[in-house]
């Protein structure tokens, strides 16, 4: 089966319909219009989540009634969307399904953008960047969009983020929001790429992948685990308490991904490939309140 | 000397299997390879346990080691390593297991003596090492090998769980001697005996250093029966009498009752008072022409029951036929009439022989020829073969009576004249029983080879002696002398008592059973077919016990050995059924007779008694040892197998706790 069939376009279009104005000012308005400077316009208030910047706390509804919210903003201007795809050899690991997952959704959330008439520009990388799409705007450019994700092929022996990030920054003309899809099993840390899009005033928006599988193996005895990545080999004896151990410490990974976007206010969105793109999509949407 | 030897060296041939063992433990260590998307985590988790890093190298051949010193053990097992010193060591033990009437009794958990000695002779043999070598012999009676040396414990087993409760005597100095036997010179020979101690020469056992003696059952009161016999009466031809003896085996008074029955007729009821440790006899005479079992049974609930029972044989007392040629006498034919047992027929005319197996009495008539068999002559009137007549004595009175002569027996004849008696002069061996002055005889005894003859000089019609006393004894006495069974025993033999029975060659019609040493039966049977054709009289024997065991009896020349007993109740004598295609009986039938009887009953019964004070006493002699938890076994006794196993059995219980927790592959 194609990985864009006319099903999956079917499905965009009506992503399309119920997510007017996803990224204007919808997603992290806030960081958007400290950027802009001015032009503040009072769209909505949300509940306060503990991570949130206390500066956009409304007082003033808190002194009236006691009530924890937080202001968001809408901003008038087009925005650049980055996509930064990881097509490690991770992602492709078994039957490539991370991979795929993410380029649907990658091309679903393209396609809400260049809807939306934002700019769309998409990085795949590794242990570099090894494509990248040029920002392109215009619903009719979904096409060349698509055809590009169906082109990236898995390939580098490492994952680096940063490097990524690196090359993003320097090759942009100008900041914007970025949406990183990846299983971020970055053998030097996910967050020192952050970090970087971060420090260039870019709005990284994290899709963290990863399969039911990897979250809870099952495997025991003696085994030889083989990296998909680098092909390294090691030979271990898993018993029932280096599963418990494997699944406490994979909890923790994700939950140092939460903490590390809360911290620094960032919007992060984690899932397995069992739930399909759409509702995933679907999902973002409820959380940033653009449909229900 | 080697220290070591190997009791199975081809054992050592399992060795082998660590060729498949290093196999797969060589395919094992190729492990199934996983690819994952990141090796992140697994690294984190596992770079945790880095100072075990040596040691997760060295696990998977650990447990190689492991599984080759498992294998090592066991082939060291099935080699069956055994050290020189325990081969040295290894004992003969001879387990002697008292199974004699007193280990019937009762004891308080409701299980017998002989239970609880087998019960710990079981504990005994299960804790054998495993080089010592025991054979189990039985005490009562005769001592029995029951098993001999050997060294599987389930055939041991299975041989004292068959040792049989018997009512013999203990006799455990003849078992120990058996067992001495046995043992010979072993070095490391000994000599176990479990019993309740109840005999006599416990003391000398003790004293032998080789002899260990084990108690079992505790102090009993018992109640026994410890003599009982029986014999017809030598007065009387229907009477007999019971000879009695109850004993008191406690340290309290007794009071009790003993019943005797003869078959199922109550015959009396005796009532004892007994003092502790007294012996009560008692004589009881009845009358009974029948005979049969006459039963002795003690009203005492005591915990040996054996001793409360006893059972004789009372012989059977048949009708004599008695043929009296007369023309007319009032006086004999009523004395006749009044002896028991007579069968009496009169008649006029002296037949040529006596009826068979009977007597003629010939009043007056006496022919020429005197008959044969056995004859009684009143008043003879014309001469004979046997004698001839003289002149009429003239003083036919008593004057000498032989008072040796059972036939006189009780004859008191003072001033008695015998009118009409003549002298007579007698051609055979003739014994005078009364003379006269001159030496006349006026009752006589003659000798003949067709059988013997009394003669009574003395016309009844003229003088008293008809109306004197003396006259019914005296026929009484010369009947009963002619049937010959005065006083008839037939004695109830003891447990553990051997009874032999001779049995003449082929060609000699008759049997005759002689009882034991103690006492002879004096009684003789013949062998004859129901159709009346003498059989051989090498016929098959069988001994029939109460409890109907049959046992072929084995000749030895002349002679049939029975016993010895050990089973009390009636024992049967009789001949082997499928001996032949006719059925053969055996008859008793009295010495003295013809042998021209016919046979009615078949069997040789022998009555057998506990009577034995020593066993009916139930109060150990001594103190023995207790038995109860004791172990032949000392520490380090097993063999070096059973360690090697038990080392090997740990060691897979090690590995697998140890792979369960993946410390070694």
């Amino acid at each position: 089966m194609a990985l864009f069939d006319s099903e999956f376009l079917k499905r965009l279009e009506y992503l399309s319909l119920v997510s007017r104005r996803v990224f204007r000012g919808r997603l992290l308005a806030q960081r958007r219009t400290k950027q802009l400077g001015g032009g503040i316009e009072f769209a909505d208030h949300r509940e306060y989540s503990p991570g949130d910047d206390l500066r956009y706390l409304d007082w003033n509804i808190y002194a009236r009634y006691g009530d924890v919210l937080l202001k968001r903003f809408q901003e008038e201007e087009d925005l650049h969307v980055y996509f930064l795809i990881d097509v490690s050899r991770s992602m492709s690991h078994g039957s490539g399904e991370k991979l795929d997952y993410a380029r649907r959704v990658a091309a679903a959330l393209a396609y809400i953008a260049l809807a939306d008439m934002d700019r769309v520009s998409i990085y795949a990388y590794s242990d570099a960047v090894t494509e990248v799409l040029p920002l392109t705007r215009g619903k009719d450019r979904i096409l060349s969009v698509l055809r590009f994700l169906e082109n990236l092929k898995p390939s580098g022996a490492t994952t680096r983020l940063q490097a990524a990030a690196t090359s993003l920054v320097h090759r942009a003309s100008r900041s914007g929001l970025v949406i990183v899809l990846s299983d971020l099993y970055d053998q030097q840390g996910f967050r020192a790429g952050l970090d970087m899009l971060r420090y260039h005033r870019f709005e990284p928006h994290v899709i963290q992948l990863h399969t039911a599988a990897e979250a809870n193996p099952t495997w025991l005895g003696d085994i030889e685990l083989e990296d998909a990545e680098s092909g390294d080999l090691r030979k271990l004896t898993i018993t029932e308490r280096k599963l418990r151990q494997y699944r406490e410490l994979f909890t923790e990974f994700l939950a140092s991904i939460d903490s590390y976007c809360r911290m620094y206010s960032l919007s992060c969105t984690r899932t397995t490939t069992d739930l399909p793109f759409d509702e995933l999509i679907l999902r973002m949407m409820r959380t940033a309140g653009v449909t229900t | 000397m080697n220290l070591l030897e190997f009791a199975n060296p081809s054992g050592w041939w399992w060795l082998a299997l660590a060729i498949p063992i290093l196999l797969l433990y060589i395919l094992k260590i190729r492990l199934r390879r996983q690819q994952v998307p990141t090796l992140l985590f697994w690294d984190q988790l596992f770079d945790e346990k880095k100072p075990r890093a040596w040691w997760q190298r060295l696990r998977h051949l650990l447990s190689l080691l492991l599984q080759f010193a498992f294998l090592a053990l066991v082939v060291a097992a099935l080699v069956d390593p055994l050290w020189s010193w325990q081969r040295e060591q290894a004992r003969r033990i001879v387990l002697v297991i008292d199974n004699s009437a007193s280990m019937r009794a009762a004891e308080a958990q409701g299980t017998t003596r002989l239970d609880e000695a087998k019960q710990a002779a079981g504990s005994l043999v299960q804790s054998l090492r495993s080089q010592d070598r025991m054979a189990v012999l039985s005490a009562a009676g005769r001592p029995e090998v029951v098993i001999g040396m050997t060294d599987h414990q389930r055939s041991l087993l299975n041989a004292i769980g068959g040792i049989p409760a018997t009512d013999g005597p203990t006799d455990v100095a003849a078992a120990v001697t058996a067992a001495e036997r046995l043992l010979a010179d072993h070095e490391h020979g000994e000599i176990l005996v479990i019993t309740d101690g109840c005999f006599a020469d416990l003391d000398a056992l003790k004293a032998n250093p080789r002899i260990t003696l084990y108690g079992v059952g505790s102090k009993q009161d018992n109640v026994a029966i410890t003599r009982y016999q029986v014999r017809r009466s030598l007065l009387d031809a229907v009477g007999y009498q019971v000879l009695l003896d109850v004993t008191n085996f406690s340290d309290a008074d007794k009071s009790c009752r003993v019943e005797l029955a003869l078959g199922e007729e109550l015959v009396d009821v005796l009532p004892l008072d007994l003092k502790p440790g007294e012996t009560v006899s008692r004589f009881v005479d009845h009358t009974s022409a029948t005979g049969g079992e006459l039963h002795a049974k003690l009203d005492v609930a005591d915990s040996l029951d054996t001793d409360n029972r006893a059972l004789a044989v009372l012989p059977e007392r048949k009708p004599v036929r008695v043929q009296l040629v007369t023309k007319g006498n009032l006086f004999l034919k009523g004395v006749l009439e009044s002896i028991p047992l007579v069968d009496l027929q009169i008649t006029s005319e002296a037949p040529s022989v006596a009826p068979p197996g009977g007597i003629l009495v010939l009043d007056k008539i006496v022919p020429a020829q005197l008959p044969s068999g056995r004859v009684v002559v009143v008043d003879p009137q014309t001469a004979t073969d046997a004698w001839t007549l003289g002149e009429p004595l003239s003083q036919p009175i008593v004057a000498k009576v032989d008072k040796e002569s059972p036939l006189v027996q009780h004859v008191r004849l003072d001033n008695v004249l015998f009118p009409g008696a003549r002298q007579m002069s007698f051609t055979g061996e003739v014994e005078p029983l009364i003379q006269d002055p001159l030496d006349g005889p006026l009752f006589a005894r003659l000798e003949r080879p067709g059988g013997d003859a009394v003669v009574l000089a003395c016309n009844l019609d003229q003088g008293d002696l008809p109306l004197r006393i003396a006259f019914p004894v005296l026929m009484k006495n010369t009947i009963e002398w002619f049937q010959g069974n005065s006083g008839e025993l037939r004695p109830a033999m003891a447990t553990g008592e051997m009874l032999a029975l001779d049995v003449p060659t082929v060609g000699n019609k008759s049997l005759v059973a002689n009882a034991g040493p103690v006492e002879p039966l004096d009684e003789a049977v013949e062998v004859q077919a129901v159709d009346g054709e003498i059989r051989s009289t090498t016929q098959a024997l069988e001994l029939v016990s109460p409890s109907q065991q049959i046992t072929p009896l084995a000749r030895t020349g002349e002679q049939v050995t029975l016993g010895p007993l050990l089973e009390t109740g009636l024992w049967t004598v009789r001949s082997a059924s499928a001996a032949g295609d006719k059925p053969v009986v055996l008859t008793p039938i009295s010495s003295k007779s013809t042998g021209d009887e016919t046979n009615t009953e078949s069997d040789i019964l022998i009555a057998c008694n506990l009577v034995d004070p020593a066993e009916s006493d139930l109060r150990p002699r001594g103190e023995l040892a207790e038995v109860q938890g004791r172990s032949l076994a000392i520490l380090g006794g097993q063999s070096l197998w059973f360690y090697l196993t038990l080392v090997a059995a740990l060691l897979i219980a090690s590995e697998w706790w140890l792979y369960q927790r993946r410390i070694v592959g």
